[in-house]
């Protein structure tokens, strides 16, 4: 009798003592989850954060880009062509009317030309030439520019049917290429810039090529030293989820490669 | 005199009725506004109790078969006003009036009057158990930023489940623990019973205390 009530005081107090420690268990689980869950968001909205803050960043570089541009095609073309208009119409000589005929032709045709730049140039005023004319387009036409400067050979090679991006995508991706093009024109000394660009449906593909001396990739490779261009390139490659990859010969040039996978938006 | 001798779960009950009663500004307007008047018929029924017991010297077994059924009928109101899922709240609607007339039927069939409503009081428990599972589940799929010890709720919740919880394997095995352990029964009863009400109401006190009051706009 008395080990009876023994035993069934133990099971009772042990049942107690179990079931408490199942609820301590939930509350415990519940605690954790909660607090992962949060540190998640707080995570993404950092994440979502530090996007916003490249992106931005990658739009005042464009434009920043864009305005070092106008200003020097300003200064060595338009500013020039308006000059020599000026000086045609300086030298004007109503007593001579065979010259003044040349002269005003000519005129006419160096402000014709002042117009059809200044519109060219304004093509490229805004972040929105990207939008409206695709990333493909943009990409030719800052190819365009630098093979216009005369000291470049450039070629486009578009494979495939382009599609749109995600507009700030397609602004990093632009931003990439404005920045590698630089880094060619500062420091590769190369004659030829090729641009491959390949739209296939899970991927685009873009390589940027050129044949200049070349530089040694070791530290790329062992991620220790590589400059603030290259590395702002690779971070934000790995925002927008691309592949980025430099290879390089000495004497031979360099190829940038960026894969960007496209994700079909559900419609 | 002997029943102004009260033990610490008399003393945390009254505490939380004291601190619910002070801090019911905050609460009303709340699904919990009714904590006050519920913790001074909780408090009341324990005096009457030990008043029945120790003075009169009779069984009390009565009141608490009523006071219980209240506490359970009052409990699946609060998760009813607090449970957001429809399903989860139609469980809590159900068992309200559904409760009282099983208890009823219980004891008029089965326990007696006189006797202890165990079945009826493991039914209870488990329903509050499933729905205070219920509230964390909610939590768990809603986690909210507020922070879970500034939720009035999840503080009432775990009272809730720690006390059925810690009574459930007691009242499951009461029949046994009576007719086996004899006096021991009363004494493991009151040790266990004691502490679970001790957590219960300290989380009640950390319920009301930790309420805000809900900020004013400046235009009111």
């Amino acid at each position: 009798m008395q080990t009876d009530s023994s035993e069934i005081i133990i099971t009772v107090i042990a049942g107690t003592i179990t079931l408490l420690l199942l609820g301590a268990l939930m509350l415990s689980f519940l605690f954790l989850y909660r607090s992962r869950h949060r540190r998640h968001i707080r995570e993404k909205e950092q994440l979502k954060l530090s996007y916003e803050r490249e992106l931005l960043q990658t739009q005042l570089e464009i434009q920043e880009q864009t305005f070092r541009h106008i200003s020097q095609e300003i200064h060595d073309n338009i500013g020039q062509m308006l000059s020599l208009t000026k000086l045609n119409l300086a030298t004007m000589d109503i007593s001579q009317p065979g010259t003044l005929e040349q002269k005003i032709y000519d005129t006419k045709k160096l402000v014709s030309q002042a117009i059809y730049d200044l519109r060219n140039l304004s093509h490229g005023l805004s972040t929105d030439y990207i939008t409206d004319k695709g990333l493909a387009r943009a990409i030719e036409h800052e190819l365009e520019m630098i093979r216009k400067s005369g000291d470049y050979e450039t070629v486009f090679q578009l494979e495939g049917t382009p599609y749109s991006l995600d507009k700030q995508n397609e602004l990093i991706i632009y931003r990439i290429t404005q920045e590698t093009l630089n880094n060619i024109i500062k420091h590769a000394a190369s004659q030829k810039i090729i641009i491959h660009l390949r739209y296939q449906p899970e991927e685009l593909t873009l390589s940027i090529i050129d044949n200049g001396k070349g530089f040694d990739c070791t530290p790329l490779i062992d991620n220790s030293s590589f400059g603030l261009g290259i590395k702002n390139m690779h971070n934000r490659a790995r925002l927008i989820g691309a592949d980025f990859q430099i290879s390089s010969t000495l004497e031979h040039g360099t190829s940038v490669t960026l894969n960007v996978p496209v994700i079909t938006e559900a419609t | 005199m002997y029943m102004f001798l009260l033990t610490m779960d008399t003393y945390a009950e009254l505490c939380a009725f004291i601190v619910s009663a002070l801090t019911y500004r905050r609460l009303r307007g709340t699904p919990f506004r009714l904590f006050p008047f519920f913790l001074l018929f909780i408090v009341l029924v324990e005096l009457a109790g030990r008043y029945i017991s120790v003075i009169l010297l009779q069984k009390n077994a009565w009141l608490y078969n009523i006071s219980t059924t209240v506490e359970f009928v009052f409990y699946a109101h609060i998760f009813l006003l607090t449970l957001h899922t429809p399903d989860f709240k139609k469980l809590a609607a159900w068992f309200m009036p559904v409760y009282p007339l099983l208890v009823l039927l219980n004891l008029v069939f089965i326990q007696g009057f006189t006797q202890f409503h165990s079945y009826t009081m493991v039914l209870g428990s488990v329903v509050m158990i499933v729905l205070c599972c219920l509230f964390f589940y909610e939590l768990l799929l809603n986690p909210v930023e507020e922070e879970l010890r500034k939720d009035p709720m999840f503080w009432i919740s775990t009272g809730i489940l720690f006390f059925y919880l810690g009574d459930l394997s007691y009242n499951l095995l009461f029949n046994l623990v009576q007719k086996h352990a004899g006096h021991m029964s009363t004494k493991l009863f009151i040790s266990i019973n004691n502490n679970l009400i001790l957590i219960l109401y300290s989380c009640f006190i950390m319920g009301f205390l930790c309420r805000r009051t809900p900020r004013r706009s400046l235009s009111q």
